[in-house]
């Protein structure tokens, strides 16, 4: 007798069981599985989860069958039968190795279970969760196959309307339309019951379309006139077009209507992306003392994405006045955030950038949207870190012009401060220095005079510059009195005209330009205080700064009045007049005077044929005018607010000349593309004989 | 002399003729044979009598006694559940829906002929359809009108209007204060909007374009911006007759300048002239200014440089001109002198300038885009001002007296003011610098300003128009007058030809019953097109007309009870039965031998 067999033997029942059991529970995880594969990616995906789910099944069933063993076998004999007299392992032990009081109690216990039938070892399973679990799985298989799918291409077309049906006339019956959007813009694609759609720019559109009867052939035609045949495969028509324009198309049948309704492909064109400057917050930033490093944020923003890597230009512009030298270059900058509104964010190195004169850094961020082909590429404003010169950088020459600008612009008053303050001045500096500085005083004072005598035309030279002080030309370089010798006379002298006798020969020191800038009071009231300043000037000079005060003071007075005084003459330039006739000039000849006619101001013409058109499609029944209308909007799309709704409106008239409400749609949508004419007279009403007789009469 | 005086006069005479015959026969009469003094008597007074009842047999007296009960008739709106007294009788028209126990007759005429006794009419519900206001002739009217309905209950559409030109629609709504109102241009843009205040008045304005008809929309929204009511609002562009213009200046500038521009781009064929100084000046053609030339101008603008500079002769012809109808604007460009007057119209002031600031006519961008249209190749629509940047402009700080305002600035001070002179009228205006409009791209409000301007002085219309009752609804009787022989051709192009109304004399008036609603045409010398609203439109609007007719009906029968007695007779047969007796009475009377002198010889042999 084998050991194993009464094992197999008796614990078959219970193993047969318990496979059971679990395929119970199983199948309808399974089930539930697969038709979400059925559902969500077809049936060879769904047939395919429900025969791996079934596989898994039986292999975990009877994995956990084989808990079912000998040891269980033993338990449950002893558990269920008191005359085993808990020996019933013996049953199943090698009968070689055991003793004889084991051997007769072995034979003793088979003989009592041969006797009675071994009842059910196998303790049943509830089925209550196996009931819930079916109930909970045909709910949800129902809820799958029924939930409604809108937005997933595929599944039933829906119907159509576009007139009724009749028999053995080819019409539309069903119909979807299926919008893949580019991949850049990342939008999902739809299908939709109707053929009117708004889709982003470059999308696929794939038309799905049934007839009843099957016509021939069928075709959508655009209303510009092109075609796009539909193919036929099996029981549906099928297109695909990329819609890189809006356009009204119809689905046409052979044999069919033969102008079924318009429908309308609008297009939602790419916007180019958005740059905003996070920080800094002005797009000027002084450099601070000590900065190493520069920090930048741009925030770009696209209605579809930004491509993560931007590239950002930065040029430097470094050292002064002509000695200034570009370098540029250009870094990639990674994008983090949302890849419609993404965040640019970068720190230039200033030594690695080699900014290290003062000067200028300029930064750029050049973004690019995800469009393909052909992105968007905008770049962005200019971000500008400015390294001030330092002051004690600078030396030589040009340092020490620096230095002596601002008593250049030294006033009369700072000139009066500046004496009273050396007079007060206790103890009194000894005499050879009171000169030094009352010579300093009168230099101010010398400069301040000849800054005001160029007002008067005064020629200087000699130390002080004939520069305007804003001029940024250097100490120098204008030309004294003397190098006007040199030049040769502007034009050919003519006898007669004693002005030319003057440039030729003479040196007018007057810089007319300059002289007619103050009228004769200004004038006379200008050189008092040059006067006054030269005197000031002289007792300054002689370390007399008492005697130079009222001087100063009066030159001072004078100075605020000219500051006061309001009328400046200034050059007339541009106007060309003719000259004036001499011979004629005062003698009260008007001969020749006549009325003059005036210039013409008519407005270019409007084009009135829409108007036209306009006003007799009010009454008119005819087409030549929705010819015309056709011909003239062809013409003037750009004009027109909305093309192809005036289209659609001129073809649904067309196909119903009739419909009075087509008609007013028609003129309704026209009226926004008339231009309005400039307002003229509405007359008033004439009034009757007895209302004229009336208002003769009044007084 | 109507028929019951020539029949009173006829019997009266026939009366005294029987008298004078009885006389002459008694006289002629052999002694034997006159009558006694009883029986001639009795002659003479069966004569009246006999004129008498044969009068009233032609023209039975009203029954005065008889005239009792009451009719309630109710009319459109009435409640199902009328209350009536004991001798009230309940009649529902055709518009009242639903009225409990009612009798329903077709109109009130076959009522009150079914119904001849009743005295007084209740009018339940909004009021009479005009069918029915010439029935009640005679019988008092009781009338308690409701209140005002929702929605539009006025709408006043424009006459017609210039290419181009701004017009005006004004209304009133019931019941919506706190609302918006909105106009909606033909491409169902709104052009304008405005709150409606607690007094429902509602005006709005809007631009037309080229000569024609267009629909706008009037939109009603109550407070929670729900929408109301839409009715539409029929404008006529009329295509514009040639019109003159004369400016003169007394000196050029951007002023005129502008204002020519605006003269020639609006086709009113500008002749100007700008004085330039020292008797010189540029024309496009010499103006002549006499009485005959000026008769063909229509409107002539002037500054006062050029009034002033005009003569004594000068400004006597175009007085003359004004009177005769032509339309004189007076620009004021500087101080005016004491006592400054053009043709009635006063100006006095200081030298001063003020501010103008100009009322926006839009109340948005959106709105005085769509007011602009596309735009022209001279004028863009990308060179447009936006709303919120038109420039403060500057008038000369006058007041003008003696003239109605034309022209107010957001202030509510007077800028332009017109009064007419004979046919014509005279404005003046203290606007100086309207030509800053157009250079801060809002031409269109400049031509607009002067448009209105020009249009309110401007010499009439000549050549006669047709003059339309409006609304007029579909199914219902309206009027059209003073278009001769009038033809009138209905959406569908059908014609059909009015008959005018002899009794309406010269004004030469037709009824018209339009069918259909739609743009109608009348053709021939005043031709013009109407529109006609469709039978269910402006409900509101029919409601107010049906309650003031009424009420007026009402208002004249309790003020004086003026009875036509044509409208009220009684029965002649008892009149005719009586005169039947009477007159055999005579007969038999004068045939009779009884009462004759034969019987008393005595008495004739004297």
């Amino acid at each position: 007798m084998s050991l194993e067999t009464p094992v197999t033997e008796w614990a078959k029942p219970a193993r047969t069981r318990s496979i059971r059991d679990d395929l119970l529970l199983g199948t309808p995880i399974v089930l539930v599985i697969a038709a979400l594969g059925w559902r969500l990616a077809g049936t060879a995906t769904s047939v395919g989860l429900a025969l791996l789910g079934a596989i898994a099944i039986v292999l975990i069933a009877r994995s956990r069958a084989r808990r079912y063993d000998r040891r269980w076998l033993i338990a449950a004999i002893d558990a269920a039968r008191r005359d085993a007299e808990d020996s019933s392992d013996l049953l199943f032990a090698d009968p070689a190795a055991l003793t004889s009081f084991q051997r007769l109690q072995r034979a003793r216990v088979a003989a009592r279970l041969a006797a009675e039938p071994a009842p059910d070892l196998y303790r049943a399973r509830s089925h209550r969760m196996a009931i819930a679990l079916w109930i909970v799985a045909a709910a949800a298989i129902a809820a799958i196959a029924l939930w409604p799918d809108r937005n997933t291409p595929g599944g039933p077309l829906s119907p159509a309307n576009e007139g009724a049906a009749r028999p053995g006339i080819p019409a539309l019956r069903a119909q979807r339309l299926t919008i893949v959007p580019p991949a850049y813009t990342g939008l999902p694609a739809r299908a939709l019951g109707t053929l009117d759609a708004r889709v982003p720019a470059g999308s696929r559109l794939e038309w799905t379309l049934a007839f009843t009867p099957d016509p021939v052939a069928a075709s959508l035609v655009v209303l510009d006139g092109t075609r796009t045949p539909l193919t036929r495969s099996s029981a549906t028509w099928t297109a695909t077009r990329i819609a890189d324009r809006a356009f009204l198309y119809r689905v046409v049948a052979q044999g069919g209507q033969p102008v079924p309704p318009l429908h309308r492909i609008d297009m939602v064109v790419d916007q180019p992306p958005r740059i905003r400057l996070v920080s800094p917050a002005e797009t000027l930033v002084q450099m601070s003392p000590g900065q190493r490093s520069w920090s930048l944020t741009f925030e770009a923003s696209d209605d579809y994405g930004v491509q993560p890597v931007a590239s950002l230009r930065i040029v430097v512009a470094q050292g002064e006045g002509e000695n200034v030298r570009f370098s540029e270059r250009i870094v990639p900058v990674r994008a983090t955030g949302d890849p419609r509104r993404r965040i640019f964010a970068t720190t230039i190195a200033l030594g690695g950038a080699g900014f290290t004169e003062p000067g200028d850094l300029v930064a750029q961020l050049t973004v690019a949207d995800a469009r393909m082909p052909s992105p968007h590429r905008v770049v962005g404003p200019g971000v500008i870190l400015r390294r001030p010169p330092a002051s004690g950088a600078e030396s030589g020459l040009e340092a020490m012009t620096r230095r002596t600008m601002p008593a250049y612009f030294s006033s009369q008053r700072q000139v009066i401060i500046d004496a009273e303050a050396l007079l007060a001045e206790r103890p009194r500096p000894a005499p050879d220095r009171f000169l030094a500085r009352s010579n300093t005083i009168a230099d101010d004072q010398r400069l301040l005079r000849m800054r005001y005598g160029q007002f008067m035309g005064e020629e200087v030279g000699g130390g002080a510059t004939a520069a305007m002080p804003t001029s940024d030309a250097e100490d120098g370089t204008a030309p004294t009195a003397d190098q006007h010798a040199g030049e040769p006379p502007t034009a050919a002298p003519q006898f007669g005209q004693d002005s030319a006798i003057v440039e030729t020969y003479g040196h007018t020191h007057d810089e007319s330009e300059a002289a007619t800038l103050l009228d004769p009071g200004t004038r006379a009231t200008l050189r008092q205080a040059l006067d006054n300043m030269r005197q000031s000037e002289t007792a300054l000079r002689l370390s007399e700064p008492r005697r130079a005060l009222p001087f100063a003071y009066k030159a001072l007075r004078f100075i605020k009045q000219v500051q006061q005084a309001t009328r400046i003459f200034l050059a007339r330039t541009g106007s060309q007049l003719p000259p004036v006739d001499l011979a004629r000039r005062l003698t009260g000849d008007r001969a020749d005077m006549a009325a003059r006619g005036l210039a013409s101001t008519a407005a270019a013409p409007v084009d009135a044929t829409a108007s036209a058109i306009w006003a007799a499609l009010d009454a008119r029944n005819d087409a030549g005018g929705l010819d015309a209308l056709a011909r003239w909007l062809r013409a003037n799309q750009a004009r027109v607010p909305d093309p192809l709704a005036l289209a659609a409106a001129i073809d649904t008239l067309r196909r119903d000349p009739a419909c009075a409400a087509c008609r007013e749609k028609l003129r309704g949508t026209l009226w926004s593309a008339l231009p309005r004419p400039a307002p003229g007279l509405t007359r008033r009403h004439a009034g009757d004989a007895i209302g004229r007789r009336y208002l003769d009469a009044l007084p | 002399m109507t028929l019951a005086q020539s029949v009173t006069a006829i019997l009266t005479l026939a009366v005294l003729l029987g008298w004078i015959r009885l006389f002459l026969w008694q006289r002629r009469a052999p002694a034997s044979s006159r009558a006694r003094r009883w029986r001639l008597a009795a002659l003479l007074a069966l004569q009246p009598i006999a004129g008498g009842l044969l009068y009233c047999t032609l023209f039975p007296p009203a029954m005065a006694g008889k005239t009792t009960g009451t009719l309630v008739i109710a009319t459109a709106k009435a409640p199902r559940l009328i209350a009536t007294g004991a001798d009230e009788r309940l009649i529902a028209l055709p518009e009242a829906s639903g009225v409990a126990g009612a009798e329903r007759l077709p109109d009130l005429g076959t009522a009150l002929r079914r119904y001849p006794e009743v005295g007084v009419l209740r009018i339940v519900g909004s009021g009479l359809e005009p069918r029915d206001r010439q029935e009640t002739a005679g019988r008092m009217l009781r009338f308690e009108p409701t209140g005002e309905p929702r929605g539009l209950i006025a709408l006043r559409p424009p006459a017609s209007v210039a290419a181009g030109a701004r017009f005006a629609v004004t209304g009133r709504a019931g019941a919506l204060g706190g609302g918006t109102a909105e106009l909606l241009d033909p491409a169902s843009r709104i052009v304008d909007t405005q709150p409606i205040g607690p007094s429902g008045e509602i005006a709005l304005s809007g631009t037309v374009r080229a000569a024609g008809t267009a629909l706008f929309t009037l939109r009603l929204r109550d407070p929670s911006r729900t929408l109301v009511e839409e009715a539409a609002v029929p404008v006529w562009i009329a295509a514009s007759p040639r019109s003159r213009v004369l400016i003169l200046a007394g000196a050029p500038g951007p002023e005129v300048k502008y204002l020519r521009r605006w003269a020639t781009d609006a086709a009113l064929a500008p002749q100007v002239r700008v004085g330039v100084g020292g008797g010189a000046s540029l024309a496009d053609t010499p103006p002549d200014l006499s009485i005959a030339a000026l008769a063909k101008i229509d409107a002539m603008i002037l500054d006062d440089r050029a009034w002033d500079g005009l003569g004594a002769g000068g400004r006597q012809a175009v007085a003359a001109a004004v009177r005769g109808g032509m339309g004189l604007i007076v620009r004021i460009t500087g101080p005016v002198p004491r006592g400054w007057q053009v043709l009635g119209l006063t100006a006095r002031g200081t030298a001063d300038v003020a501010p103008v600031t100009l009322r926006a006519s839009a109340p948005n961008d959106e709105a005085l885009a769509a007011r602009r249209g596309p735009g022209t190749q001279d004028a863009p629509a990308s060179m447009a001002g936006a709303r919120d940047t038109v420039p403060v402009l500057t008038r000369q700080a006058v007041t003008i007296v003696g003239g109605t305002p034309v022209l107010r600035d957001i202030g509510g001070t007077v800028v332009a003011a017109s009064r007419a002179s004979g046919r014509g009228k005279v404005a003046l205006i203290s606007l100086q610098d309207s030509f800053a409009l157009v250079t801060s791209g809002h031409g269109d409000l400049q031509a607009e300003l002067w448009s209105d301007l020009a249009s309110n002085v401007a010499r009439r219309q000549t050549g006669p128009v047709a003059q339309i009752e409006t609304p007029a609804f579909a199914s219902q009787r309206t009027t059209i007058c003073g278009a001769g022989s009038i033809v009138v051709t209905d959406p569908q192009g059908v014609a059909g030809r009015a008959l005018v109304d002899p009794a309406t004399g010269a004004a030469g008036c037709a009824g018209y019953w339009p069918t259909i609603a739609g743009w109608h045409r009348v053709s021939g010398t005043a031709a013009r097109p109407f529109y006609v609203y469709p039978a269910d439109a402006v409900p509101g609007v029919r409601a107010i007309d049906r309650r003031d007719a009424t009420l007026r009906l009402a208002g004249d029968d309790s003020g004086a009870r003026v009875r036509n007695a044509a409208d009220s007779r009684g029965p002649s047969w008892p009149w005719f039965i009586g005169w039947l007796i009477v007159a055999g009475l005579l007969w038999w009377l004068e045939r009779a031998r009884i009462g004759r002198t034969d019987m008393q010889p005595s008495r004739h042999s004297r």
